[in-house]
This record gives C-alpha cells, sequence and structure tokens, in this order.
C-alpha cells in the first residue's frame, strides 16, 4: 500500500488525527522514561554526596559548639 | 476503522483493569515511606494481578467482540499476512528489548539508592560531586 504524496502520508486516509496523535503520545512518554531513567543515576549519587556534606557539617558543629 | 473509540468489549475492558491494577501498584508503592515494605505490598498486588493477563490473552477467543481473534499462532501458520506480521514481530521484540534495558539502568539507581550508607557508594558520589 502506497501513498501518492507527503501530504497524503500526513492524512492518513483520513485517520490521520487519531494515527498522530498515538505516535505523539507514545513516542512522549518513552522520551520522558528513558531520559528520567539515565539521569536517575546521577541525580541518586549527588544527593548522597549532599547528605555526605550535610553531615560533615553537622559533626563539625557538634565539635565546636560543644 | 474500527468505527469507534471505544466500546466495553473483552479485550478494551480487561485491558482498562490492567490499567487500573498498574495505577495501583504504582500508587501502593509511593504511600508507603519504608521502601522495602512498600516493594513487599506492591509485589504482592502485581503477583495477584498476573491472573489478568491470560484473561486478557484468551479474552478474544472466550467472548465475541470487535477486537478480531488471535491472528500470531504459534504452531499454526499465522493469519495475518506477513507484510504486517514481521514489522508487528520486529516491534515486540524491540520493545521487550528497550523494556530490559531501561530496567536494568533504574536497578542501577535502586541499588545506589538502597545502599546510600555503604563505603563504596560514598566514593561513586564523591566522584560524581567533584564532576
Amino acid at each position: 500500500m502506497q501513498f501518492e504524496s507527503f501530504a497524503e502520508f500526513i492524512n492518513m486516509g483520513g485517520y490521520g488525527f487519531y494515527v498522530w496523535l498515538s505516535y505523539g503520545v507514545t513516542f512522549g512518554c518513552l522520551a520522558t522514561l528513558i531520559t528520567l531513567s539515565v539521569r536517575k543515576k546521577r541525580k541518586v549519587l549527588i544527593e548522597i554526596a549532599k547528605k555526605m556534606t550535610r553531615e560533615q557539617r553537622l559533626k563539625e558543629n557538634r565539635g565546636t559548639k560543644s | 476503522m474500527w468505527g469507534t473509540w471505544w466500546v466495553w468489549d473483552a479485550r478494551l475492558t480487561s485491558e482498562l483493569v490492567l490499567l487500573f491494577l498498574y495505577l495501583g501498584v504504582i500508587s501502593l508503592y509511593a504511600s508507603f515511606e519504608d521502601k522495602v515494605l512498600a516493594a513487599r505490598a506492591a509485589g504482592i498486588l502485581a503477583i495477584v494481578g498476573v491472573i489478568n493477563i491470560p484473561i486478557i490473552k484468551y479474552s478474544v477467543d472466550w467472548w465475541s467482540s470487535l477486537h478480531q481473534p488471535s491472528t500470531i499462532k504459534i504452531t499454526e501458520k499465522s493469519t495475518m499476512s506477513t507484510d504486517m506480521l514481521y514489522p508487528l514481530l520486529i516491534n515486540i521484540f524491540g520493545f521487550g528489548m528497550m523494556i530490559g534495558a531501561i530496567t536494568l539502568v533504574r536497578y542501577r539507581a535502586e541499588i545506589l539508592a538502597r545502599n546510600g550508607m555503604r563505603p563504596w557508594v560514598r566514593e561513586l558520589a564523591k566522584a560524581e560531586e567533584a564532576k
């Protein structure tokens, strides 16, 4: 089955809205999932590093105050 | 083509139930503070929900519905024409591989989060902060 022109490809035989909406939602969800999963590792490590600096600061303050 | 956006036929309804089960597992996991307990509760709900999968698969054969009966057969020749069947099978395989890869990536982040107190994780965190 062939489409005659690019305009017809966008139209998809009258069902263009449904097809491209489905494609768009699927693609958007998958792209979001992939980028969030890949960035999660870096975010987790930065969180742990921040917690470590916080603990370090608390220990120092406890030492100087008492 | 199907003539409608939604009907209450067997496959669509059982897949709606599947969607609600997914939402239930996600919200059950998110509602616990202690993640080990959360994982246990969500895991039990997921195991109970597995019963829905064979219902979805065979719902097309048990109830006559808008959906066509199974076209991908394992033992006999498929009833779908090959120019649609092969892209479908390739896509199923591709999605499976992608889900496996995403699961492994998230698993790595989860292991790091759970072991935040261990020295090897602290070293990795320091290295990451220095970047």
